[in-house]
């Protein structure tokens, strides 16, 4: 595994380096400053990048769907697609001091190409029950958002799913505790986070990476147990989120702060966090999922459970919308084959503001089969039909498609 | 809706299916021995050695631990004390590192090696082929 290294330093320079981002994370307090004792700074870098192509029956240019990567809402069409150029590192620095950075190259609904910071986590681990991120990150609900998310080549399937794309906060800019502890021959687990509050943009979820532009704050927690002795590989767990969800009432449509909330002079608009905001629905969720991985069999199931309440709504005011999205795959190891299957199903209620302005947010039913094929324990080929029952208006057609990904990790 | 139940009762049989005969399955063990060795002034028992190889142990006290793998045997340790499959291992590792940023292990070529670096790091914990010398601390003979 020392590959994956691109250095090792143990140099004055290093040691700098590594103690200004302790300063700078904050945290070191007086009976922490011992981590600098024994600094060593590794850095483990790896790359993922993945092409495919896609078919889909209807080939409507102006049927909505999600890219075949997921990571980005775009119109749907049949080709070739470039995935995601994911550069992922995790310096350790010191005993106790950890970072993370994930930068994602990949291409928006109008084909330019786009760089994002995907995650920037600086953390300190106290002991094994206690680590404490801040920065960006995968917001820890379900199994799928932090185990998968852009590293194609980790992924089980070509395509995420749909629900996991843009109809949740995945990303979370904030604080975020986390540890195990042993319980019998397992492990309980928790995770525990909250940061800026969401906002809707676009048609897609905006987790306000400056915060400023409003007063909320999103919270969440995660508790899992992983069992051990015969049923090791077994992963149980139940989280929950809540937040308000803001959306600009305009956005500024050209020049450096285009995408941005437009500024409304003070008397237009409802009553709202500010002139420029407003506060649509508070979004509560909570839920059930189940990870296992062994003996060949990877068996994953997700439940989430919402009950939204439209805080300013023209339609239905006050109103508060019950929905829920789930999917199970099911995958078995046959040598270098994993045959697999998914099913997904949602149930929005198209009342509900949070959902009903999501690009992502429409119900639907979604069965998928497919295949991966493991060329060396970097490069996959993956293969996958399905077929989609789309539920919301307008778009209440059925189609079918296929999709094929060669995904690699150095 | 048909297509939706055949799904359905599919990935419940290849569930059921793919568990039962794998319960019954055994790992064989390697040959030749392999000792677990430590820095000293710790001692880890064998359920926390493995956890520490699987990266689910960091610490000791307040002491930090670190793994460092031994090539040329790393395949009979793992299945005798971690009870993985080596490219297991490593597919684990990775996906370690990238949903919570953990360092895989280091590795080193020999037992030559492994001896030298646990001697001189604090919490340091790997394995060799031979009887451990003085300074370090044998944990278990695999």
């Amino acid at each position: 595994m020392h590959k994956f290294y691109l250095t090792k330093y143990k140099s004055g320079v290093a040691a700098i380096a590594a103690s200004s981002l302790l300063l700078a994370s904050g945290i070191l307090a007086s009976g922490m400053a011992h981590a600098v004792d024994a600094l060593e700074v590794r850095i483990p870098v790896q790359v993922f990048a993945d092409v495919g192509a896609f078919a889909r029956t209807d080939g409507s240019a102006t049927t909505s769907g999600t890219s075949p990567t997921n990571s980005v809402t775009v119109p749907e069409r049949n080709g070739a697609f470039v995935g995601t150029l994911t550069l992922f590192a995790s310096p350790q620095l010191g005993d106790r001091a950890r970072s993370l950075f994930e930068l994602v190259s990949e291409f928006n609904a109008s084909g330019s190409n786009v760089i994002t910071v995907e995650r920037a986590q600086i953390g300190y681990a106290f002991n094994d029950a206690i680590t404490v991120w801040g920065g960006r990150f995968h917001s820890p609900y379900g199994y799928w958002n932090t185990a998968y998310h852009h590293g194609a080549q980790l992924q089980p399937s070509v395509a995420r799913p749909v629900q996991l794309s843009g109809a949740l906060p995945a990303h979370t800019i904030g604080l975020w505790v986390t540890g195990q502890f042993n319980a019998g021959s397992g492990k309980l687990t928790y995770d525990l986070y909250g940061g800026n509050s969401t906002r809707v943009s676009g048609g897609g979820i905006d987790p306000n990476h400056t915060s400023g532009n409003n007063k909320n704050k999103n919270i969440g927690f995660n508790f899992g147990y992983n069992a051990g002795d015969a049923l090791e590989g077994l992963r149980i767990g139940v989280h929950g989120l809540e937040g308000k969800v803001t959306e600009c009432a305009s956005l500024v449509s050209s020049g450096v702060n285009a995408g941005e909330c437009a500024v409304i002079p003070a008397v237009v608009g409802p009553p709202a966090v500010s002139a420029d905001l407003i506060e649509k629905s508070k979004v509560t969720m909570v839920g059930a999922y189940t990870h296992y991985d062994n003996y060949n069999v990877e068996f994953i199931a997700e439940y989430y459970r919402f009950k939204n309440t439209n805080l300013i709504s023209v339609a239905a005011p006050d109103y508060e919308a019950k929905s829920s999205s789930s999917f199970a795959q099911l995958g078995y190891t046959l040598g270098d084959w994993i045959p697999f299957m998914r099913y997904e199903k949602t149930r929005y209620d198209q009342a509900d503001e949070f959902f009903r302005n999501l690009s992502n947010g429409k119900s639907y039913n979604k069965s998928i089969v497919g295949v991966r094929y493991e060329l060396n324990s970097n490069a996959v080929l993956k293969g996958e039909v399905a077929q989609i029952e789309s539920l919301t208006a307008p778009s209440l057609d059925d189609s079918k498609e296929v999709r094929v990904q060669y995904a690699i990790r150095f | 809706m048909k297509f939706k139940t055949n799904v359905m009762l599919v990935l419940f049989g290849m569930g059921l299916t793919g568990m039962i005969p794998s319960l019954a399955a055994a790992a064989t063990p390697a040959g030749g021995d392999v000792y677990a060795i430590m820095h000293p002034g710790l001692i880890l028992t064998a359920a926390e050695l493995r956890d520490v190889y699987l990266g689910e142990k960091q610490f000791a006290g307040s002491t930090r631990l670190v793994p460092v793998d031994n090539s040329s045997i790393q395949d009979a340790f793992l299945e005798k004390a971690v009870y993985m499959e080596t490219y297991k291992y490593a597919s684990l590792w990775i996906r370690k590192s990238f949903r919570g940023g953990l360092t895989p292990p280091i590795t080193k070529s020999s037992d030559a090696e492994v001896i030298a670096y646990v001697k001189s790091t604090a919490g340091a914990v790997g394995y060799i082929s031979t009887p451990p010398p003085s300074g370090v601390t044998q944990l278990f003979k695999y």
